[in-house]
């Protein structure tokens, strides 16, 4: 069969595995933060005609919503989820169809077992976060640094640039991956010098005793550089000029409450019923140590096989360096899973190299090959699973909890406010609401009742008096002035408590409109 | 009879050595042609220096009156004609039952005895001229026939091929009901109308910077694949290389003859096999005595396009089809230096591609890319155009148009096809698409011939303005009928005929107006722009929001952002591939580089109305780089 049929087919199997684990889960109350705000934007961006081009633009990460769209044309509601499962299941379809033809049958069914079940990738598949991008972004990034080192071409490079930029849409912080790259760039111009003896004589020789060919390879890296750099910088740029051009801040995307899930970090706290100062780490070396070793048996593994060879474990070195930044870059914050994959998917990617050399023959010869594919296989299965029971983040301990098939760490209360909403108030009856703190709700009720929050023309003057904009005011129970948009309108807080309490659970509180009675 | 002897022309005189002697009696034989053609068409001896040598003799050389010529019978037949130019004889007039002759070589006894025997005819006084003139008066002579197949053959083969009629009866029915629909929804509905416009031009052109991507996605990874090795091309022997026919079309280019004859010299393929036609226009008396006068010995045969119009390069070269005999075909210009070993590989291709490949198209570059600022852009645009593009184009299965030189064909499927279509200014990628609607396949490989790059503005204005008109040609005769066009080359050819063939000269038409419209909105945005168009601005800034609704606003602002970082970044890599690293920032300014294709998009779309077959002639040799900078 075609080796694109082939990814088709299976690929078509493992999205609909995905895709039914992830209704699965659904159905017992698990739900993730950035997938219901994503429903949220999306549903905004089909319904709502203010603010059409904010949403389109400063929703971060931009990609994660342009991927989510085509699905979100059907059912905005499940597209998150639906979309991580499509492409986790291709994902995974390539490489086990790769791993086939280079005819290791047993290591591309243990693959394929672990594609099936293992936590990390079941759970960033089945949650409906940007996670899927992560892990394929960074797996295409280490997998054509590699391929670089085996064919010398330039597609490589356009390949990386484009990985980078579309990272610019996903996470613009790991552009500064780049300074890390210099090194290995200049390398690469080194190690793709005709003739040049590839070891660290060589190289040192090259460097030292030929002038001319010094400044040939000067220029080479440079240029080198400039072609990886280009689209990702530009397009990072651009993206800061729309910002700029339309809101008058560079950074509105990154610092607006409402253009991401996590820009309100009380959001969190709310959603699963913590305290603020739990979302905070102080010990983050021992942490993240622990989580990086329970990450890196596959990482571990290709170093090891792949020693002798000097430019796989430079590449391979990005990761620990990587990692070094984001634990220095902010302290008091644990490193997730958006920048712990990094460790798996360099280690796939090593993999898939390490046998598209000539190493390949030992793979195919060597029994021992299998027993530690196996091996690697249950350790990688065991120590995912104990990534998890080590995590503190409330996202990745909510994983868990399905993965164990307890219940859901999340609260009810969402669920429980938006059955309320949708059952116990007139239909489009207007709700007014923060929707930095609520988008959760209104992410599940948008059909039924008509918010006035941030995306209606009508929410500044509603601030000011609630009663003639709104039926309702939807707010977060236990939440400052300080975090709450009325800290543009400080008396509106004072003013909201004077309405009447129609609803209230541990998380929210619906107040009736009335005009007030004081 | 002839009173001079071949031994004390040639020999005596050490005009040729004995060697040289033995090997062109030989070739003269094997070849049917006469000593004097295979000498001077086979880089034997220079024109001149037998001119010279004749002149010494104290031989005059017979004036001809090109207007005055006389046929000895009605018509000649192609044996005929080919007869008398591989003799290098011209009949000139009957008299008394005989024929006087005017003969290139005062000692060529064999070929007039070969004449008497050939026509059945005595001959009466023989005159001696110069080679050239005697190819000349020929072609002016009997080439009529010729000549009107070279025109309208394809036109009276498969007349809707043919871009002789611009517009169909059809098309200006379709063209002016479109427009007086449009006219009416404005008339009515002018807002929805605007926007619709304006999303269908937007829309187009975001699929097009899409297919532009996936073009070079595709074109990239052919980076890695080497058709023919280099241990393949050693095990070639020269015995079973077939004749390889290079067509030279010129038009006074006498700067770049000298150039061109040294660059054949370094093909690497058995001189004997090739078949090298230099097309003259016969009222181009530049080129024409600048060949009389060369002083170095060259490989070609000229040919002498008698005068007719339209005054075409594909005219050119289907009237030097008629007189070519190789297995393949390929045309270069003038101020070419293909690869050494082009020949041999496309022969190599040839033989490893199934059947219906029948067009090998190589990659085109420059070798005065630093020049100046033209020069290095239209290297990054050759760059990105033969080594990702194209590359693209043929692992999509999408039709390739053909560039302009180094297109190897099979002349046999070449004939079959009717040639090149006269009446279009891009002949070639005219025959690439029809080629693939007649079932054939094309496809590229990775050998470079380096070329001229125009190097001066309004000469680069009027070149991109004919090849845009010939597009517009191109896609106005394959869209006559486009279920046919359909059914002919598929989805994939379909869409990528669209796009590219139409994609491209109506994203240069776009590109300003869009440009404007989009530099105005964002000039309004600021606020600046209510102090300088005053109390006038809230009404236009009103009219943009009405035309430019948000969701339209997003596609603009993408396609211009979008769009033009792309084309940045594939001139980029284009150029990085070619290691070319001094040219890579300039790339950045491709931006005026479009604006300057705009200039010429208008300018082709003018004479595609006025003037749809006018030839608009690209100057060569106007470098200084005279040492070509190849890597």
């Amino acid at each position: 069969m075609k080796k694109i049929y082939s990814i088709l087919l299976i690929g078509f199997i493992l999205s609909i595995y995905y895709i039914g684990v992830g209704f699965y889960q659904q159905s017992l109350g698990f739900q993730f933060l950035e997938p219901l705000f994503l429903s949220d934007r999306l549903q905004l961006l089909f319904t709502n005609e203010v603010k059409t081009l904010e949403l389109f633009y400063f929703t971060y990460p931009s990609l994660t919503q342009l991927l989510a769209i085509p699905v979100g044309i059907i059912d905005p509601l499940k597209a998150p989820f639906i979309t991580s499962g499509i492409a986790i299941g291709f994902f995974a379809a390539h490489i086990i169809v790769e791993l086939f033809r280079k005819r290791l049958k047993t290591v591309s069914v243990l693959v394929s077992i672990y594609f099936l079940c293992s936590p990390v990738i079941l759970s960033i598949a089945i949650s409906g976060t940007s996670l899927y991008l992560y892990l394929i972004l960074y797996y295409l990034l280490f997998n054509f640094l590699f391929r670089y080192t085996r064919d010398y071409t330039s597609y490589n490079f356009v390949m990386i640039g484009l990985c980078l930029t579309l990272f610019a849409l996903l996470d613009y912080q790991f552009l500064w991956i780049i300074i890390f790259l210099i090194p290995i760039i200049f390398l690469f111009s080194l190690f793709n010098v005709p003739g040049i003896q590839k070891s660290y004589v060589g190289i040192f020789e090259e460097l030292t005793q030929n002038r001319i060919t010094t400044r040939e390879l000067l220029n080479k890296s440079l240029s080198t550089l400039l072609v990886i750099l280009f689209t990702p910088i530009i397009s990072f740029g651009f993206f800061l000029i729309i910002n700029y051009w339309f809101t008058g801040d560079f950074m509105f995307f990154a610092d607006a409450q409402t253009t991401s899930w996590d820009n309100q970090p009380v959001v969190q706290a709310i959603f699963y019923g913590l305290d603020r100062i739990d979302l905070f780490v102080f010990d983050s070396w021992k942490y993240t140590l622990t989580a990086c070793l329970l990450l890196s048996a596959p990482f571990l593994l290709s170093f090891l096989v792949g020693r002798k060879k000097l430019l796989f474990q430079l590449i391979l070195s990005l990761v620990p360096i990587w990692i070094l930044y984001k634990l220095n870059s902010n302290p008091l914050e644990r490193l997730s899973l958006e920048d712990l994959i990094i460790i798996n998917a360099a280690g796939i990617a090593g993999f898939i190299h390490l046998f598209q050399t000539p190493l390949l023959q030992v793979f195919r010869s060597s029994k021992t090959v299998y027993v530690t594919s196996f091996g690697l296989l249950v350790l990688c299965l065991t120590s995912e699973y104990f990534y998890f029971e080590n995590s503190e983040n409330p996202r990745e301990q909510n994983m868990l909890a399905f993965l164990k098939q307890e219940p859901p760490r999340n609260t009810s209360a969402v669920d429980e406010i938006a059955h309320y909403l949708k059952h116990r108030i007139p239909k489009n009856a207007r709700v007014l609401a923060d929707n930095t703190l609520s988008y959760a709700v209104s992410a599940l009720t948008r059909e039924e009742v008509t918010y006035v929050d941030q995306f209606a023309d009508s929410y500044y003057t509603a601030l000011q008096a609630p009663h003639i904009h709104a039926d309702y005011i939807l707010i977060a129970n236990e939440v400052s002035n300080a975090d709450f948009e009325s800290r543009r309108n400080k008396r509106f807080y004072n003013t909201v408590k004077a309405y009447p309490v129609i609803y209230q659970n541990e998380a929210f509180s619906l107040l009736k409109t009335t005009p007030p009675t004081q | 009879m002839l009173n001079h002897y071949r031994n004390d022309l040639f020999l005596k005189s050490g005009l040729i050595t004995p060697e040289t002697y033995a090997h062109i009696d030989d070739l003269s034989k094997r070849l049917q042609k006469s000593f004097l053609k295979v000498t001077l068409t086979y880089a034997f001896l220079s024109r001149l220096k037998f001119k010279e040598h004749l002149q010494s003799l104290n031989i005059t050389f017979f004036e001809f009156d090109y207007t005055g010529l006389t046929k000895i019978k009605g018509e000649l037949s192609k044996e005929e004609f080919d007869f008398l130019l591989g003799q290098n004889l011209y009949p000139l007039k009957m008299r008394d039952g005989k024929v006087d002759l005017v003969t290139a070589d005062p000692s060529d006894d064999i070929s007039i005895t070969r004449f008497k025997d050939f026509f059945a005819l005595d001959v009466g006084t023989i005159y001696i001229g110069e080679d050239l003139d005697i190819v000349k008066a020929l072609h002016m002579t009997y080439g009529d026939a010729i000549l009107h197949k070279a025109v309208f053959e394809l036109y009276e083969k498969d007349t809707k091929s043919s871009a002789l009629e611009t517009f169909t009866f059809r098309q200006v029915i379709v063209l002016g009901a479109l427009g007086f629909v449009l006219l009416m929804l404005l008339l009515f509905f002018p807002v929805t109308t605007l926007i619709s416009l304006n999303l269908f031009i937007n829309l187009f052109l975001l699929l097009a910077i899409g297919f532009k991507f996936l073009l070079t996605v595709v074109g990239a990874r052919s980076e890695t694949i080497q058709k023919i090795a280099q241990s393949e091309l050693a095990e070639i022997k020269d015995d079973e290389l077939p004749f390889y026919t290079i067509q030279l079309p010129v038009f006074k280019e006498s700067e770049v003859i000298y150039k061109l004859a040294s660059n054949l010299q370094n093909l690497d393929y058995p001189k004997e096999k090739l078949d090298v036609k230099l097309l003259i226009e016969s009222d181009d008396e530049v080129t024409f005595n600048a060949v009389k006068n060369l002083k170095f010995p060259c490989i070609f045969d000229p040919v002498i396009i008698p005068y007719a119009q339209p005054k075409t390069k594909p005219k050119a070269c289907n009237y030097g089809l008629h007189f070519s005999k190789g297995t393949y075909l390929t045309i270069y210009d003038a101020e070419d230096i293909p690869d050494s070993d082009q020949l041999k590989m496309v022969h190599s291709l040839f033989k490893k591609l199934p059947e219906e490949y029948i067009v090998i198209q190589c990659a085109l570059n420059y070798f005065n890319k630093t020049e100046n600022y033209l020069t290095r852009m239209f290297t990054l645009e050759y760059s990105y155009w033969f080594d990702y593009m194209l590359p693209g184009l043929d692992g999509l299965k999408v039709p390739i148009p053909l560039g302009g030189t180094s297109n190897h064909f099979k002349f046999d499927k070449l004939l079959e096809l009717g040639g090149w279509d006269g009446f279009n200014v891009t002949e070639d990628a005219d025959l690439g698409i029809r080629a693939y609607a007649k079932g054939y396949k094309v496809t590229v490989l990775n050998s470079t011939t380096y070329e001229e790059a125009n190097n001066a503005f309004y000469n680069w204005i009027r070149q991109r303005s004919r090849w845009i008109k010939g597009y517009m040609q191109t896609y106005l005769v394959h869209m006559r009928n486009p279920a046919k066009l359909y059914r002919e080359v598929g989805l994939n050819g379909f869409l990528g005929f669209q796009f590219f063939i139409g994609g491209t000269f109506f994203t240069f038409l776009a590109y300003p107006v869009l440009l404007l419209l989009f530099l105005f909105y964002i000039f309004l945005t600021f606020d600046i722009s209510s102090h300088i168009v005053g109390s006038l601005n809230t009404e236009i800034v009103d009219f943009f929001k009405l035309i430019f609704p948000e969701w339209v606003i997003i596609i603009s602002v993408f396609n211009f952002m979008a769009g033009n970082l792309l084309m940045i970044y594939i001139n980029m890599i284009a150029v990085f591939r070619r290691k070319s690293y001094s040219l890579i920032l300039y790339a950045i300014t491709n931006p005026v580089y479009w604006l300057m294709h705009s200039i010429s998009a208008y300018k082709g779309l003018f004479q595609l109305v006025s003037k749809p077959f006018y030839w608009e002639k690209t100057n060569h040799g106007l470098t200084k780089d005279h040492k070509p900078e190849l890597e």
